[in-house]
């Protein structure tokens, strides 16, 4: 039974900072939760960083109060990145969350923020945060797994693609995605359809059986890590000669076009963020985000964290920082339109994403590196709630 | 000398008496946040001591703890969940089907033993994890199951207390684990206990003795994975949320390094050590992205200069003082 | 009947990429009882140092190179100075190596960031085969022949050598070993240093396939675990046929039955354990 009295010690040492004095004036506290460490922390981390880079720009001020970031590693689990905003939210009482993206976690998440009424701006593309979980105090800034698939399977139609494989995540993302794309071909022309684990090192079988009865193209929906890879042995079992390549949703992010091969040069996908796109915002975002990551592109996670975090700032400046009132500061972002490096943006009638996509393919820049070609402009993309409920 | 083993044990009653006065105090000086965390340290706490059962008592140490950890927080989750089931049917079920697992991973682990043992049981552990991972239309699968409901205890005399507060749900567990912590100490200075020390010492000696070995070992797999579900169960229920990394190995690991960090064989040890590390894990990430980094260093200094643990360091120091105190006495 | 072939050699050049692990960690194993949970890290930093030296030199052989005899250095260190004072304390030497996977693992994710890392293929095998109307690459049958050859030089090590035969001396009676005047403590430091060079080894080499990211190293140690589990620890042949049978069943595992990848692996694991509990060519 001692051990009693050490947690009880502990607890009490504790106690300090649970019991600060409220203010009239304090900062706005913002929680910013990532997954800060593991395989997922390639994304996690500069997109934490593009958050803090939105509200570098303003000097952490907005309508006369200092905002103060607090930051929280998820470690990309679901129960480590509950503890942590249980955290945020009840030791540091944050006014607000602008965190994760891993689809998992935001699942975990979003019984906890509805039930303590947190505004919550997530990028986690789970269709189900503006559905089946939705809450008037959820936002989502990033596209529906619906949402973005549809594009794609949309583009791969245009492409004059009949028969299709599908290969994508063991996960609610890829496997929205593969609904999508079934009813947009129909079932009978999505020749096979797979779903390997998160983080499968390797695709050999996968594709040996794609070679074995080739179709038009592959749909893929896998992200980190995992884009490059299966990019790379397919160009190494030599199906880049047979099938092309649509990736679905941040496939080909500049972040991931580091790590591809050479022969990823033609690699297709519709989504959000496009690095080359020539508008002063867009020039702006990269210039400042290159300037503080050793001359590394910015990709759509971080592009959606910063936009985020410029629509929050853009809410509080309408309710005049009085961010105190929720309801008020909820009002407020779901009538937020702003204008960013990809053209404007907002939130629809459920809080999902509004905003512009360009159909991307990849291609060799002027410096050897790979980089995306801004194709043609979808204006506007809206959730399709109605065709998925 | 006769009295001194009692007066010492009034001793521990008197102290054990103000803990328990203190921990109810608690919610008083506590915000919700840290008492969250006294929560998760005393599951925590609980599923160490249930491990130590095996690992320090028994000498079978497990690479796969979190198996029973995780099946009983699943059943529990799911019956809750789907069927609305109260927490006094969920629960024990929960338990149950945490026992019945253990009753057959025991059957094949048994056959081994060291690091054979430790290498079974990490793979049966896994194959219970490729379940709740593979099985999505049952378990969510990568998702896990969110929303769990916060149960209330329906009592005779239609007595209903919500434990959806967090100050509710604290007492809710300080009991439980109370009295799950009080049936181990129970076991432990039992004479199966003292068998099962006898087993870590030389099986061959007990058998030699006329004792069933097996048959205590495997008491022994299932109480621990028993008592193991039952911190699963308080778990989920805290959570409100189950997913497969319940029973992930990185979770087996996690809880056997609280019971050699604490001190393996004592109990009280691996409850320390399940405290430390919970709040490592949770306070000092709070500071640096480094944590991984600070836990691993912990690891390795414990190792170096207290292999037998924490609580190991405490013990050693008294034995010398009592040493030294019947040498003066001596002399 | 081509299709089978491509994924036949699919799944052995896997396996003998988690060959080159487990040997390592089965022959510490035999000889020192240590189960070197820090053998995921070795893995994990000797890519890590290939990926850096290919990219500076560009040369496959010295990154190969450096970054097998970095890590049994490291290897090295850690067995003198660390490992060396728990000699069969089992409980200790789990702390302790779990402590420098953690370490280990954070030090990279510091040194060479979050992003994954992939290693460039040698220049010679950066193409592929026909094969039956299906392109091979040829890095893959390079891996085969590769990890052959290591094989074959392993149990020359063991059977044919002097050092191979202190070794054996050491495993079957330690004490009796050291009677005969073997030194045995130089023994455990070249055999620790051994596993490591053979865990780097297969790091760098893997890098052109699986690729070198943060969490590779606990993937790795638990797939070299199942592999050690079904072949036997201690036993070179184990390590061998156990890294081909898990290369295996991942392989057509994820053909038959996508849905249960992992799964696939773990059931027969245990279904193997049932049967023989110290696994195929293991001993207690």
């Amino acid at each position: 039974m001692r051990h009693f009295s050490i947690i009880a010690l502990l607890a009490l040492g504790a106690l300090g900072a649970s019991m600060q004095p409220a203010l009239s004036q304090e900062p706005i506290k913002i929680g910013v939760m990532f997954p800060l460490t593991g395989p997922l922390a390639s994304q996690g981390v500069p997109e934490r960083d593009a958050i803090k880079q939105a509200f570098d720009e303003v000097h952490d001020v907005v309508a006369g109060r200092k905002i103060e970031l607090i930051y929280e590693d998820s470690a990309a689990k679901p129960d480590i990145g509950l503890t942590k905003t249980k955290a945020l939210v009840e030791r540091d009482n944050v006014n607000l969350l602008l965190s994760e993206l891993v689809s998992s976690v935001g699942a975990a998440m979003a019984p906890y923020v509805a039930e303590h009424k947190i505004p919550w701006i997530s990028t986690v593309a789970l269709a189900s945060l503006t559905r089946a979980q939705k809450s008037p105090y959820i936002f989502r800034f990033v596209p529906s797994s619906y949402q973005y698939a549809l594009v794609a399977a949309n583009s791969g139609k245009k492409l004059g693609w009949k028969k299709v494989y599908f290969i994508g995540w063991n996960a609610p993302p890829a496997r929205e995605s593969y609904q999508v794309v079934k009813k947009i071909f129909g079932a009978e022309n999505v020749v096979d359809a797979m779903f390997p684990n998160v983080g499968t090192t390797d695709y050999a079988p996968y594709l040996t059986k794609m070679d074995a009865q080739p179709a038009d193209g592959i749909f893929a929906a896998m992200w980190g890590a995992d884009a490059p890879r299966i990019v790379e042995q397919w160009a190494e079992y030599g199906l880049n000669k047979k099938m092309p390549i649509f990736g679905i949703a941040s496939f080909t992010s500049e972040e991931l076009l580091t790590d591809m091969p050479p022969q990823a040069v033609g690699v297709r996908s519709a989504y959000t963020y496009c690095g080359t796109l020539d508008t002063p915002e867009n020039k702006k975002f990269v210039d400042e985000f290159k300037a503080q990551h050793n001359n590394a592109m910015p990709g759509s996670y971080m592009y959606m964290g910063y936009m985020a975090a410029k629509m929050v700032i853009a809410a509080l400046k309408d309710i005049n920082g009085k961010v105190e009132d929720k309801d008020a500061f909820i009002d407020a972002l779901s009538k937020v339109h702003v204008k960013g490096p990809m053209g404007e943006a907002s939130f629809d009638e459920h809080h999902g994403m509004v905003a512009n996509f360009y159909e991307l393919t990849v291609e060799k820049g002027a410096d050897g590196h790979l980089q995306n070609h801004c194709g043609q402009l979808i204006p506007q993309v809206r959730d399709p709630y109605a065709m998925f409920p | 000398m006769n009295t001194e083993p009692r007066q010492r044990n009034n001793a521990a009653c008197g102290l054990a008496a103000i803990l328990i006065l203190g921990m109810l105090a608690l919610p008083y000086f506590l915000s919700s946040y840290y008492l969250g965390l006294a929560i998760e340290m005393m599951i925590f706490a609980l599923f160490a001591m249930s491990l130590d059962l095996l690992v320090g008592y028994a000498g079978m140490a497990s690479l796969g703890h979190a198996a029973y950890f995780g099946v009983a927080a699943y059943t529990t989750g799911l019956l809750a969940l789907r069927l609305g089931w109260n927490v006094w049917l969920a629960l024990p079920a929960g338990v149950l089907m945490a026992a019945l697992t253990a009753a057959l991973f025991g059957l094949l682990a048994l056959r081994t033993r060291g690091s054979y043992f430790l290498m079974i049981t990490l793979a049966l552990s896994q194959v219970a994890w490729g379940i709740a991972f593979g099985w999505r239309t049952l378990t969510g699968g990568d998702d896990g199951l969110p929303d769990v409901p916060r149960p209330a205890l329906n009592l005779p005399l239609h007595l209903s207390w919500s434990l959806a507060g967090s100050t509710a749900f604290y007492y809710f567990v300080l009991v439980a684990i109370t009295v799950a912590t009080l049936l181990l100490i129970r076991i432990v200075i039992s004479p199966f206990g003292f068998a099962l020390r006898g087993i870590r010492e030389s099986e061959a000696r007990m058998l030699a003795l006329g004792y069933n070995v097996w048959r205590y070992k495997f008491v022994a797999f299932v109480l621990a994975a028993v008592f193991a579900g039952f911190a699963g169960c308080l778990y989920v229920y805290y959570n409100r949320f189950v997913s497969p990394d319940y029973l992930h190995v990185a979770r087996s690991a996690e809880v056997l390094l609280m019971v050699i960090l604490g001190g393996a064989g004592t109990l009280i040890g691996p409850a320390v050590g399940a405290a430390v590390i919970v709040l490592l894990q949770n306070l000092i990430s709070a500071y640096t992205e480094r944590w991984l980094l600070i836990l691993g260093i912990v690891y390795v200094f414990v190792a170096l200069f207290a292999p037998n643990g924490l609580v190991g360091v405490f013990l050693e120091y008294r034995a010398s003082r009592i040493k030294r105190h019947v040498k003066r006495l001596n002399s | 009947m081509a299709f089978w072939l491509i994924q036949a050699l699919n799944g052995i050049s896997f396996g003998m990429l988690l060959f080159l692990l487990a040997a390592g960690l089965s022959l510490i194993y035999g000889l020192m009882k240590v189960l070197n949970l820090t053998h995921g890290s070795f893995y994990l930093l000797g890519g890590y140092i290939g990926v850096a030296v290919v990219r500076t030199t560009g040369s496959f052989v010295l990154a190969t190179l450096a970054g097998a005899f970095a890590i049994a250095v490291v290897g090295v260190v850690m067995e003198r100075f660390f490992l060396r004072r728990f000699h069969l304390q089992e409980l200790p030497q789990a702390l302790l190596t779990f402590g420098f996977l953690f370490i280990f693992s954070d030090l990279a994710m510091v040194i060479w960031g979050s992003d994954p890392e992939t290693m460039p293929k040698p220049a010679l095998f950066d193409h592929s085969v026909q094969l039956g109307g299906f392109y091979y690459p040829s890095y893959r049958l390079f891996i085969i022949a590769f990890g052959l050859a290591v094989a074959a030089f392993l149990w020359w090590l063991q059977e044919g050598t002097r050092v191979g035969a202190m070794v054996r001396a050491s495993v079957d009676n330690e004490e009796v070993a050291r009677a005969l005047g073997i030194n045995v403590s130089l023994l455990f430091s070249l055999v620790f240093a051994l596993g490591a060079f053979l865990a780097a080894l297969g790091g760098v080499m893997g890098g052109p396939i699986v690729g070198v990211y943060p969490g590779a190293d606990f993937d790795v140690l638990l797939l070299g675990f199942v592999v050690v589990i079904i072949g036997g620890l201690g036993s070179l042949k184990g390590a061998l046929f156990g890294g081909l049978a898990v290369g295996l069943l991942d392989n057509f595992g994820k053909v038959f039955f996508p849905e249960l990848a992992l799964f696939t692996v773990f059931a027969p694991m245990a279904l193997i354990l049932a049967w023989r509990p110290s696994g195929l060519f293991g001993h207690e």
